[in-house]
Formats: structure tokens, C-alpha cells, sequence
């Protein structure tokens, strides 16, 4: 099941974005924790996405689409700006649960496309079709991100003892 | 074992914030509102406007005021390459070299260099660069290098000294460094310049006679000196919680301070002077958008030149010449496919955007120009050299091959082909979205390769392009042709041709194709290769065949217990080398023959590696090998490997090579 629909155009963009936090909102933000490795950077991101969605009113189609989309290329534009400072990602310095540590840490070593791709498809449960429109590219270069993410996350999470 | 799905479903475990009340607080934002810091807009925004407005296209504000703006070019000098920094991130990170046409892009920079690059700025007759390494770890600080990053030197030792650039007469270098006695981590390029206090340095190209320029009531970055020495223009942020930076000129021994953007609306940054010192270009986010301007130096004509609502475009810088302002920005802004940052140039007066050079999947980053005395390039035409051409694959892209040419001894790597001006060049590419080339094959003056572009399975081409990446042509379309040889002799082409699998002849003008020998049963007929007097094709057809070029004689050369996979005649026509081909496709063996057939003995081991295309060295003392580890080995006649031929990082070798006969 995709959860990148089209949001009903004729209600109020208001209500729309509202909409989209209450049905799609932990599951986007628990996403971008994936992603980004960071409940911090996902926390920013997507408040800045959902403030310029409430901002641009009309001038936004698809709302949970935009969303999606702007959440990401926002956390992805933070952890570019982060790495400038390091090379290497942080430590982790959030409590979380030890499995989620785990998948985080392993997430980590993956580059940001394949660590999006892998996260939106195997989490969000987008398809290949909605992973690319979220990250702007082709379905191709989607199933190719898919696949070397999971080569490389297999063996790091059979080594967390399951 | 658990699945990698089920992992993901312990993210349902994380709690959620109430991040709607924190969007809520930070928006809707009136225009002339900023909540968070400059940095802080930056960051987040980055990228994010790409998205905002898709497909809401663009628009360029063309320069056309009433008032005469003043002169805008100077030909005081030409234009050199760009280089450009490609990729970020937490992932790989590398510089590009670029000529203005967007040819000859080529790895100056790889992801494994010793010293991280970061601002690189050219002294002014372009013959040495400045940079900072930022990564805390490496040493980092201001360093000068040659181009090619040979003769480094550290000038600066100090986490944080970012942006430098040089005096006119190459004597000085200003810089911006945090300021002592504070708080600040030092080492994020954005951060530090624009949300620790920064103020601007001036020291000797040594690194002697340091001394601070601005005071530090400002947050002061991005220094660039006037092209006649005189004044300094810089980024400046200041205003309650630096929330705002402007384009600021200073002189070059401190006084007069002056704010010469308006910032109206937002933050302006990124300063690059025209070369004649009358205006600066520089970017802004103002109303929450990204633009190009460009304001004389005295702080008037402020006007807009590239932007729009949703697009992304930053770090512009002028070209040495006058004429355009390169930039970085949203690659729909040229009409070109992509989302990541591409490297784009506009006319300085405004015009026309125009695509240098995209780096899909990892964006474009930095720019600098590089400067060239006046009159340089016309004495800067290339002599032939001994190269190596073969398709070339970018690690992680999805798009087709490209043909790339290296010296033999692994310098020089140049891309050809899979770049933006090939759009342009040839629009079979927009109607099939792809294009795949392979297939180099060297004219006989070393100066031109031809090689067959696939479009889509069935269709190609072959065509033609000039080492130096000019001068494309297509010679034959629907070609259905495989690997292809180009005749000692200049005037022909051999080809595979897929659509009967025998040898092709065709005019190198695209004329006159013809079959060599009919083939009616048996392998098919592949890799031609010509003997020096460009009378005989020697090919392989299960075993290693040869005709004269008039198509009469055909004939098998040697009947060998074997598959033969792929021939390669010596230049002086003495020897053949062929590959042996087991029966699942691979090959395992080289061999060598006399070109009589006789003398025939394997010369590496019988399950050596898995080859694919081989090459003569133009003197035919060694062999070129494609394996499939990405690169190419070199071997002796007698076998012995004698090293290895890698493409720069990100780049594997992915299908035929050749040789250029030209010497070196």
C-alpha cells in the first residue's frame, strides 16, 4: 500500500496539511528518523515542510505528495550541510528503543539514496513507482538504490543476533 | 532470520512529536518575517525549493533598464575551465574540470584525495588555486596547489579559515576565520560563516603578515578581492540573531565599509565581482526564494537575473571574460531532465539559461572559473596523444555508458560523451530518454573516435566525436552495429551488424555500406580488425577468420580446438591475439598466433580471468585487457602482467577499449 495519494483538491489547504499530519505524520517522521539518522534533523525537516505547505496555501497540489517529497530534500539538504563538518555521521544520542538503534546504526552506512529508498520502500511501504516521485528520479534508479541497500544492510543486521 | 521489513517495523516503536503545533508556530510566514537564523534558512531550505513548486517552470528577468547599467565586459582576459565540486554530503564528494562549452569534463579531484577541497578559488592568471580543507581531522586550513594539486602548500592551520581568494597580482590571499574567544565549532562551511562570528583575514600568499580586516560586530565571510586590487567585497550577517547577511565592499586596507545589496526581503551572499570592477553578482534567498542578482558596486542597478519561485540557484560566479555569470542551480532551468544542482550559465546582461555540466545523482556544488591571460588559449591547442578510449560506467548511475579516453599511464581521465551538450547534439536522445555508448574505435590520426550509441535495443548509431569532446557527428543511422574498427587507411569502417551477424564495410561518411562476406550459417561474425595496409579484416566467427576488404578470400585463418571470442591484429600486422570463450560466455584465456595461423600458444594461464575486449599498444610491445574488476591489465606478449589500468574513482571500465596509433 502507497501512502503517496493524491490528497482531495477540494478541500481547504489548511485542512488538507492537517490531514496529512494526523494520517501520514508518524509515519513520515519516524521515516525521516530513518533516514536521517537523527530525531533532531527529522523534527526540523518536517516542520519546515509542513510550515511551507500551510504557507503556500493553493499553490500546493498534492499535498501529502509535497510533503513527502519536501521532507525529505529539506533533511537531505541538512545532512549535507552537517557532513561539511565531519565525515562521519554522529553518534547516536537519543534513547530509543535497542532494535531501532540498531536498524539506525546500520542505516548509517548506507549512502542518502540508497538509506531513502530503502526507507520509504521497506518501511513507508511506497512502491518503487512512489519511492522515485519522492525522490525526484527514475523507478530504475530506484530498484538499483533498493538493491545495493539491502546488500549492504543483510549482513549488518543478521550481526544485531537476530 | 528475520527480514529486513521486519527491522523496519521497530521504527513503529519511536515515539512522535507533536511536530503540526512546532509547523504551525513556524507558519504560515508573512514575507519580511525570518523566525529562525540565516543558517539555520539555509540549511533547511537547501533543496527544498527544488520541490516547492515543480513544475511551475521558470522565468529570467532580462536586463532591458532605461539606464545604461555601464560597461559589463572586459576582455582583459579569457576563460579557462570551471571546476566544480560534485557530490556532499554522506556520500563521496569529488572536484570536476569543465571547459564553458561542457566539454571535456574530467576528475581533477578524486573522492580519495589526500586533502579535502572545499572553496576553491584560481589566483588571477589562473596558474595556481586556494582552498580549505575543513575536515578537523586532516590538517585542515587554508592551502594553495597547482591546478592538478601538485606543490601543495598549507598556509593557514586553523579549523574554520574558509574562502579564500587571492589579490590580482597573486601576492595576498583574504579569507574569513572565526573569531577567537568564542563558542563556535569551527569546520562547517555554512554554519560558521554565518552563524559564528567570522571576520575577514588578509595574510601573504605564505601565510605571513596575517592581519584581520573587518571587525567582529558583523559575521563576515566570503571575501573576494577586486579585480584591480582595490576593494574587498564580502558576505556580511548582522541584525538581531544575524538573521540576515548582505553584499558588503570594503576597501582593501579596511576603511570604508559599505552595504551595496539591498537584502531586501531576505539574505544576500555569495559576492563575485565582474571582471571590470563595475558590479557583483551574488545569490539571495529573499521572500523564501533563491536568485541570481547583480548590483554595482557602489550599490546601485540592483536587479534580478535568474530566479523564480521554487527554483534553486546559488554560488554564482563571473565568468573571466565578462560575458556570462556561471552558476549552480535546478537543471529545469536550461530545459534540461534532472533534479540534482547542474552547473548552468546565463548571460551577465540575462538571456537564455544554458547547461555546462550535470553530475546526475550527486548535484554540483562549488564553482570557480578559472581565469586565463588574454590570448592564451589561442597558442593552447593540444597535441595528439597516445590514448586509451573504452565505455566508461559511473558507479551507481543508471544511465548509459559513456565514452571516456585516459592516458595509458591512468592520467587524464576525460569523459566524452554522456553529457549535457550531448542532448543538444543529437535528439535521438530525447525521444528515446537514453543513450549508451560503446565501441571506441581510433581514426588513423588519433584525433577523432568513432563509436555506436544505443538508444534503445535494436537502435543505434555509429557515430563520430574529436578527442577534445567537439565536433560530434552521426555517420550511419540504425546501424544495428556492434563492436566497429576503423581502417588504417581512414576511409572505412567495420562493423558487427546485428541485423544478418556478419561484418559490415561502410564509408566513413556514412556511405556505401556494404557485407563483407555473407554469412549463412555459423557464429556470428565480430570484433573486425584490420591489417596495416587496410586490405584484410581479420574477425571472429568461432574461430579466428580473415577476408580481404573487397569482401573476396574469406577464409578460416586457424581452425582451433577453441571459441574464439575476440581478435586483435598487432599494428605491424605480425601477430594476432584472440580470447578464448568457454561455452557459458565467458572467457578464460588469451592466445596469440602468428597472422599466418601459425605459432599458436596460449599466453596466460587457462583460467586467467574473465576477458572481455583487448587492444595492441601502438607499438605493439603490450596488450591491453578489459577484465571485469572495472579496469583494464596490461600484458606482455608472453603473458606476464605488467600492471593495471584503472579509471579515477566512481569509474569502472564497462565494455571495449582501444588504442590510439598515435605515439605519444
Amino acid at each position: 500500500m502507497g501512502v503517496v495519494q493524491d490528497a482531495a483538491v477540494s478541500i481547504e489547504p489548511r485542512d488538507a496539511v492537517e490531514r496529512v499530519w494526523r494520517e501520514q505524520g508518524a509515519k513520515l517522521f519516524r521515516s525521516l528518523v530513518a533516514f536521517t539518522t537523527d530525531p533532531d534533523v527529522a523534527t526540523d525537516a518536517m516542520a519546515e515542510a509542513f510550515a511551507q505547505a500551510l504557507g503556500r496555501g493553493d499553490a500546493v497540489r498534492h499535498h501529502d505528495r509535497w510533503i513527502w517529497r519536501a521532507s525529505f530534500r529539506i533533511a537531505a539538504g541538512e545532512l549535507k550541510a552537517r557532513s561539511r563538518r565531519s565525515s562521519q555521521m554522529p553518534e547516536l544520542s537519543y534513547q530509543m528503543p535497542e532494535q531501532v538503534a540498531d536498524l539506525v546504526r546500520a542505516l548509517a552506512s548506507l549512502s542518502p539514496n540508497q538509506r531513502a529508498a530503502v526507507v520509504l520502500h521497506e518501511y513507508a511501504d511506497l512502491s518503487t513507482r512512489d519511492v522515485a516521485r519522492v525522490l525526484g528520479c527514475s523507478q530504475a534508479t530506484v530498484r538499483v538504490h533498493l538493491a545495493q541497500a539491502r546488500k549492504r544492510l543483510r549482513p549488518l543486521l543478521e550481526d544485531t543476533g537476530d | 532470520m528475520t527480514d529486513i521489513h521486519d527491522h523496519f517495523r521497530s521504527l513503529d516503536r519511536l515515539d512522535v512529536p507533536d511536530v503540526y503545533a512546532r509547523a504551525r508556530a513556524l507558519g504560515p510566514k508573512e514575507p519580511q518575517q525570518s523566525s529562525t537564523s540565516l543558517a539555520r534558512r539555509v540549511g533547511v531550505i537547501f533543496l527544498a525549493t527544488l520541490v516547492a513548486a515543480a513544475g511551475l517552470g521558470f522565468v529570467i528577468v532580462r536586463f532591458q533598464r532605461g539606464t545604461t547599467p555601464g560597461p559589463v565586459t572586459s576582455i582583459s582576459k579569457e576563460n579557462g575551465v570551471i571546476y566544480f565540486r560534485v557530490g556532499g554530503g554522506d556520500g563521496p564528494t569529488w572536484w570536476e574540470s569543465v571547459a564553458q562549452d561542457g566539454t571535456g569534463q574530467t576528475i581533477v579531484f578524486p573522492t580519495d584525495a589526500p586533502i579535502n577541497h572545499e572553496d576553491v578559488a584560481w589566483s588571477s592568471d589562473g596558474s595556481r588555486i586556494a582552498f580549505a580543507n575543513t575536515i578537523v581531522s586532516r590538517q585542515p586550513g587554508i592551502y594553495t596547489s597547482n591546478p592538478d594539486g601538485s606543490h601543495t602548500v598549507r598556509v593557514t592551520d586553523q579549523a574554520g579559515d574558509l574562502y579564500p581568494s587571492w589579490s590580482p597580482d597573486g601576492t595576498e590571499i583574504a579569507f574569513s576565520r572565526v573569531d577567537p574567544n568564542t563558542h563556535c565549532e569551527p569546520g562547517d562551511a555554512l554554519s560558521s560563516a554565518l552563524s559564528c562570528p567570522t571576520s575577514i583575514y588578509v595574510m601573504g600568499s605564505d601565510g605571513s603578515n596575517l592581519h584581520q580586516l573587518t571587525s567582529a560586530d558583523r559575521h563576515d565571510s566570503q571575501p573576494v578581492w577586486s579585480p584591480d586590487g582595490s576593494r574587498i567585497a564580502f558576505t556580511g550577517a548582522g541584525g538581531p540573531a544575524y538573521s540576515r547577511s548582505a553584499v558588503f565592499v570594503v576597501n582593501a586596507d579596511g576603511s570604508d565599509v559599505r552595504q551595496v545589496s539591498s537584502a531586501s526581503g531576505g539574505s544576500d551572499f555569495s559576492p563575485s565581482w565582474s571582471p571590470n570592477g563595475t558590479q557583483l553578482a551574488f545569490a539571495s534567498i529573499r521572500y523564501e526564494d533563491w536568485s541570481i542578482s547583480v548590483v554595482g558596486a557602489d550599490g546601485s542597478e540592483e536587479h534580478q537575473l535568474v530566479g523564480h519561485q521554487g527554483t534553486y540557484v546559488e554560488d554564482p560566479a563571473w565568468s573571466p571574460d565578462g560575458t556570462a555569470i556561471a552558476f549552480v542551480g535546478d537543471p529545469g532551468l536550461a530545459g534540461a531532465q534532472g533534479i540534482d544542482p547542474a552547473l548552468l550559465a546565463v548571460p551577465s546582461v540575462g538571456g537564455k539559461v544554458r547547461l555546462i555540466a550535470q553530475a546526475p545523482s550527486y548535484g554540483v556544488a562549488d564553482i570557480a572559473w578559472q581565469p586565463l591571460p588574454a590570448g592564451s588559449s589561442a597558442t593552447a591547442a593540444p597535441a595528439p596523444q597516445s590514448l586509451v578510449a573504452f565505455s566508461a560506467q559511473l558507479h551507481g548511475s543508471t544511465t548509459g555508458l559513456a565514452i571516456a579516453v585516459m592516458r595509458a599511464d591512468g592520467t587524464g581521465f576525460r569523459r566524452l560523451t554522456g553529457l549535457p551538450a550531448d542532448l543538444e547534439a543529437d535528439p535521438q536522445i530525447a525521444r528515446y530518454s537514453y543513450a549508451s555508448d560503446g565501441s571506441p574505435s581510433f581514426s588513423p590520426d588519433g584525433r577523432t573516435i568513432a563509436f555506436v550509441r544505443a538508444y534503445a535495443e535494436g537502435i543505434d548509431s555509429i557515430c563520430m566525436i574529436d578527442i577534445d569532446g567537439s565536433n560530434f557527428r552521426v555517420v550511419i543511422r540504425d546501424a544495428h552495429a556492434g563492436e566497429i574498427a576503423w581502417s588504417p587507411d581512414g576511409r572505412t569502417i567495420a562493423f558487427y551488424s546485428e541485423q544478418d551477424g556478419g561484418i559490415h564495410l561502410v564509408d566513413v561518411d556514412g556511405t556505401n555500406e556494404r557485407v563483407l562476406w555473407q554469412r549463412t550459417s555459423g557464429p556470428n561474425q565480430d570484433s573486425p580488425s584490420w591489417s596495416p595496409d587496410s586490405s584484410r579484416i581479420y574477425y571472429a566467427s568461432g574461430d579466428v577468420w580473415v577476408a580481404n576488404a573487397d569482401g573476396s578470400g574469406s577464409r578460416v585463418l586457424a581452425d582451433l580446438p577453441r571459441y574464439v571470442s575476440w581478435v586483435a591484429l598487432s599494428p605491424d600486422g605480425s601477430s594476432i591475439a584472440f580470447s578464448e570463450q568457454e561455452a557459458g560466455g565467458t572467457s578464460s584465456a588469451i592466445w596469440i598466433m602468428d597472422a599466418d595461423g601459425s605459432n599458436v600458444r596460449r599466453v596466460t594461464d587457462a583460467a586467467s580471468g574473465n576477458w572481455y575486449s583487448m587492444t595492441w599498444s601502438p607499438d605493439g610491445s603490450r596488450l591491453l585487457i578489459v577484465d571485469d574488476q572495472g579496469g583494464a591489465v596490461f600484458i606482455d606478449p608472453d603473458g606476464t602482467s605488467i600492471g593495471r589500468l584503472t579509471p579515477p574513482d566512481g569509474w569502472s571500465i564497462a565494455g571495449a577499449i582501444a588504442w590510439s596509433a598515435q605515439a605519444a
